[in-house]
């Protein structure tokens, strides 16, 4: 009798704590479904017919040997601002919410704008090819260095360009390097310099304007998509403010401080411009 | 979970609601368990498009418990993460990855993460969605091919079953991580004695209770109740001297936050549950609580050492054996038995 008692109240008790545990994963997700604010809207899509493309093309340059602007490939040799040379067997950035601006001062979100801007040793160029664009003439963009702190702190969205499982992510960091370079280099002092440059953090996110020369116009009537040719000047990440000296800065991830903040104060000042506009 | 849990939750769901009147915005107290037992209106960091439900749950601890999702189809999450040992796994540091190399830190438990915003004992981490990538690709840990993976959870029929109803999706990279981060969210650890004894359920012995004011006196202001962690990164004087290189993984935050000041640190743990979790400290260095107490006699010196650390812990030895009483109960026997 009194076994069969205790057993009793042993299997209440036991139910009693899970049922505690229920309660409680209850509670939040009741609470959370009351709580549940919309889901993300899409952008409401522009699938009418005044819609048109463009791509824009993003091409990459840095002086070479020579000293002379040239298509930045890997495993080529280029001069820094500094005079050092630098061969790159990785060159990669990440360019993000992009936004068209109108005539009339609106601006166009563009979904899924996380682009990842990377150079082979054929190919110095990244096309971002962008369709249901509204109709409409558009006087310049606005887009971002890096990723927004969203996106870049919960590496469980994948859109665009974003792949959780690319040497773009951080091992021991949350989120994406946004400049992913890495190299060897040669200067008077060093004959077989090895340099890695990895930039990211949310603090570390810029957004910038860019101006077009003339309008972009997009049409539904374009017989093929307009396109937008856009200059990286590599040059610029490498001395625009703060002359970067191989021998000193060669090793810049989420450190050094100071040295992550002197890269991220030339890449700030922008290095796109628009070489030129095909309507 | 099968279908009697859920109409078990639903039914628990119902009374909860008509007894408290839970059905507002606001994350109110639950009477019957006093707000000093646990923090639920401080949850806020459950993503809106990955809300807690009894599929995702399911369908994450699956996941967790698969050894197919690593290279060589020997590792799971759980195997470094057993549940009877609250997630744990009772080493200093691991080396059965598929590298076979060692790790760098001891493998945390893992309860009352819901709680918590930054993972990984450096705190790189800032949502479990993020986490999860990270032991899953690692060489030396799961070596996963994230591709594969998905091809795999694809081709399997009760996988894609599983995830149209969680998620209302095929499987992929993004509900992967969610699903598992969804299951780690869901274990929670609040049913130890001292949990009983301050819902009056229950009453400290005398040790007990003079273990928890020496408790309160000396360990409370990083070891907060009831988390038992204050969820921040502090130098506990374990070592003199760090890594000669910036990212050297003796560094300790610095090497996340990149500031100075932060060498040498890393994330208060809980103290819940060490009946389970030895050894102790980011690499498991110390074996048994008395060791811990005993390191706490003489701590290192270095510049980031937490200035409530200056003299270490003066503790005698009749304090250290009722401050183990009291810590003893903080282990939730149910938490490791239920999962």
């Amino acid at each position: 009798m009194k076994n069969s008692f205790k057993m009793k109240t042993l299997k209440t008790l036991s139910n009693k704590m899970k049922t505690l545990k229920y309660l409680y994963i209850s509670l939040l997700a009741i609470t959370a479904i009351a709580c549940k604010k919309e889901d993300e809207e899409t952008a409401p899509s522009n699938d009418n017919d005044n819609a048109g493309s463009v791509n824009i093309m993003v091409q990459n340059a840095m002086n070479d040997g020579n000293n002379e602007m040239s298509d930045l490939l890997l495993y080529k040799q280029y001069t820094n601002v500094n005079g050092d040379f630098l061969t790159f067997s990785k060159f990669k950035y990440y360019i993000s919410n992009l936004q068209l601006i109108n005539e009339e001062g609106d601006t166009i979100d563009i979904e899924e704008s996380y682009h990842l801007i990377e150079v082979d040793s054929t190919s110095a160029s990244k096309t971002i090819s962008l369709s249901n664009i509204p109709s409409g003439n558009y006087s310049g963009a606005i887009y971002s260095i890096g990723i927004d702190s969203e996106a870049n702190l919960d590496e469980s969205i994948v859109e665009g360009d974003l792949d959780p499982s690319s040497d773009m992510t951080w091992n021991w960091q949350v989120g994406y390097k946004f400049f992913n370079m890495e190299g060897t280099y040669s200067t008077d002092e060093t004959t077989d310099g090895a340099f890695i440059y990895h930039l990211g953090k949310n603090e570390n996110y810029r957004t910038l304007f860019l101006d077009f020369p003339k309008s972009l116009v997009i049409s539904e009537d374009q017989i093929s998509p307009a396109m937008v040719h856009i200059m990286a000047d590599i040059n610029k990440l490498f001395g625009e403010v703060n002359v970067i000296d191989a021998d000193v800065y060669n090793t810049v991830k989420v450190g050094p401080a100071d040295q992550v903040a002197d890269m991220v104060e030339n890449y700030e000042q922008g290095f796109f411009s628009v070489h030129h506009i095909d309507n | 979970m099968k279908s009697t849990h859920i109409s078990h939750i639903i039914k628990l769901v119902f009374q909860l609601v008509i007894g408290i009147g839970l059905l507002s915005c606001q994350r109110k107290e639950v009477d019957n368990y006093s707000s000093a037992s646990f923090p639920f209106d401080t949850i806020t960091n459950i993503p809106n498009n990955n809300q807690l439900t009894a599929e995702r749950i399911a369908l994450g601890k699956k996941l967790f418990f698969d050894k197919n999702l690593s290279s060589n189809q020997s590792i799971s999450c759980a195997s470094c993460h057993l549940p009877e040992k609250a997630f744990t796994d009772g080493t200093a540091l691991a080396s059965i990855g598929v590298s076979g190399k060692t790790l760098d830190r001891n493998a945390p438990p893992l309860f009352n993460l819901i709680f918590q915003n930054d993972f990984f004992w450096d705190g790189g981490k800032a949502t479990l969605e993020s986490q999860v990538f990270g032991p899953l690709r690692n060489a030396d840990e799961m070596n996963a091919n994230i591709d594969s993976v998905v091809n795999y959870l694809i081709q399997d029929t009760e996988y894609s079953k599983l995830f149209q109803k969680a998620y209302k999706n095929q499987p992929n990279a993004s509900f992967l991580a969610k699903a598992i981060a969804t299951y780690e969210r869901s274990l929670m650890s609040f049913n130890s004695k001292y949990d009983r004894v301050k819902r009056g359920k229950d009453h400290f012995s005398p040790n007990e209770l003079s273990g928890e004011k020496i408790f309160n006196n000396k360990c409370k202001s990083c070891h907060t109740p009831p988390l038992f962690t204050d969820m921040k990164f502090h130098n506990n004087g374990l070592d003199t001297t760090f890594g000669s290189y910036f990212d050297n993984p003796l560094n300790g935050r610095y090497r996340v936050s990149g500031n100075i000041e932060d060498l040498g640190k890393y994330k208060t743990p809980s103290l819940r549950n060490l009946a389970y979790t030895s050894p102790y400290m980011h690499d498991g260095r110390l074996e048994k609580i008395t060791d811990v107490l005993d390191h706490y006699d003489m701590v290192k010196k270095s510049e980031s050492l937490d200035t409530l650390l200056t003299f270490g812990i003066e503790l005698t030895e009749k304090n250290k054996a009722d401050l183990i009483a009291f810590l003893n109960t903080l282990n939730d026997e149910n938490f490791v038995n239920e999962n």
